[in-house]
């Protein structure tokens, strides 16, 4: 066997496709012959990387674009959900604040009313202390609970609204 | 006859194949900008066919050979481009360097790697593409038959000659054995 006939019996000898007394024949020739062995590694590194080649992934902003052509309404609808979630941003914003201001605005001048006293006679401590539950206690929370009740079934509202309208378009 | 595509299920075909297809259209057209264009076409007429789509082959065949159809198609009409020819083996000649005198440590390199990789673009589309299926998404001949539409001898004749050519592309191009 010479370089010639060897050639076209590189791929099925890495395969193990060549029958028996022709695969002697190749193996003998490869001991002898430097270039048809360097030839057969390079089909062995070939076979190998495309074997263990890794795979190329789409870029993440192929998707807008294909989905935009094909869907006209897609960049709409995806403006669409932005507002709904910066409407659901803003009613969390705003109950965080209503949740810190209000109580501070209507509790503020009781509990100034608070320290003030007991600075004024820090003798009386314990008294004291139990003056302040009894103020705060008191105090009327109910208008708390309304406002963050209606501000949770209007955010609720406002959502479901841009939920329908994003399904829809 | 199957039904317009909902956003939804198209949207479950993207998520699924978006990454074989890119994939199978680098390799086969060399670069990322005709890729994603390549990629950009084959999910138009996806959803643009579907409605045609009979059911008669599989979703994977039928989705799969509009796949190598737009590559093969858009990478003869870029063989046209001399430039781009001359661009690539710029590329190739600038990789090997001073590798070649070394074979061995050669073929265990990254850059030998990359260059057989790339060299799948310069093959005929139509061995790039079998190229793929059979290694990249580890199809077997019977399935790469329904996709292609030609019989599994023809397949087999294929693979080899395209490993053939990629081989003795890489040979040429290197200058391996002076």
């Amino acid at each position: 066997m010479d370089c010639i006939d060897i050639k076209d019996l590189l791929f099925p000898l890495f395969e193990g496709n060549l029958e028996e007394e022709k695969k002697i024949l190749a193996e003998k020739h490869l001991s002898e012959c430097k270039r048809c062995s360097l030839e057969y590694e390079l089909i062995v590194s070939i076979e190998n990387t495309l074997k263990t080649a890794e795979k190329v992934e789409a870029p993440d902003y192929l998707k807008d674009r294909i989905l935009s052509k094909i869907y006209p309404a897609f960049e709409y609808k995806k403006e669409k959900l932005e507002l709904g979630i910066l409407s659901i941003a803003w009613a969390v914003v705003s109950m965080i604040i209503a949740l810190i201001y209000i109580p501070y605005e209507r509790l503020g001048p009781m509990m100034t009313g608070v320290f003030s006293s007991f600075q004024n006679d820090i003798v009386n401590f314990e008294a004291k202390i139990k003056e302040a539950f009894t103020i705060i206690s008191s105090a009327d929370f109910s208008y708390l609970v309304g406002f963050v009740v209606l501000f949770m079934v209007s955010s609720i509202i406002i959502f479901s609204i841009e939920f329908i309208i994003y399904q829809r378009s | 006859m199957s039904e317009k595509l909902t956003e939804s299920d198209f949207l479950k075909i993207y998520e699924k194949y978006k990454d074989r297809i890119y994939n199978q259209a680098y390799r086969i057209l060399g670069n990322k900008e005709d890729a994603e264009e390549a990629t950009q076409d084959i999910f138009l007429r996806i959803y643009k066919f579907y409605e045609g789509f009979r059911g008669e082959a599989k979703l994977s065949s039928w989705i799969y050979r509009i796949s190598v159809n737009v590559c093969i198609s858009r990478a003869i009409s870029k063989r046209k481009d001399i430039d781009y020819l001359e661009e690539t083996e710029k590329i190739i000649h600038k990789n090997i360097s001073e590798k070649t005198k070394n074979p061995e440590e050669l073929f265990q390199s990254k850059e030998f790697r990359n260059i057989i990789l790339n060299l799948i673009s310069k093959l005929q589309p139509k061995y790039g593409s079998i190229l793929t299926l059979y290694y990249f998404e580890e199809m077997s001949y019977r399935e790469i038959s329904e996709i292609l539409k030609i019989s599994e001898g023809t397949i087999a004749t294929h693979l080899f000659r395209a490993k053939t050519l990629l081989k003795d592309l890489f040979i040429k191009e290197i200058n391996l054995f002076g």
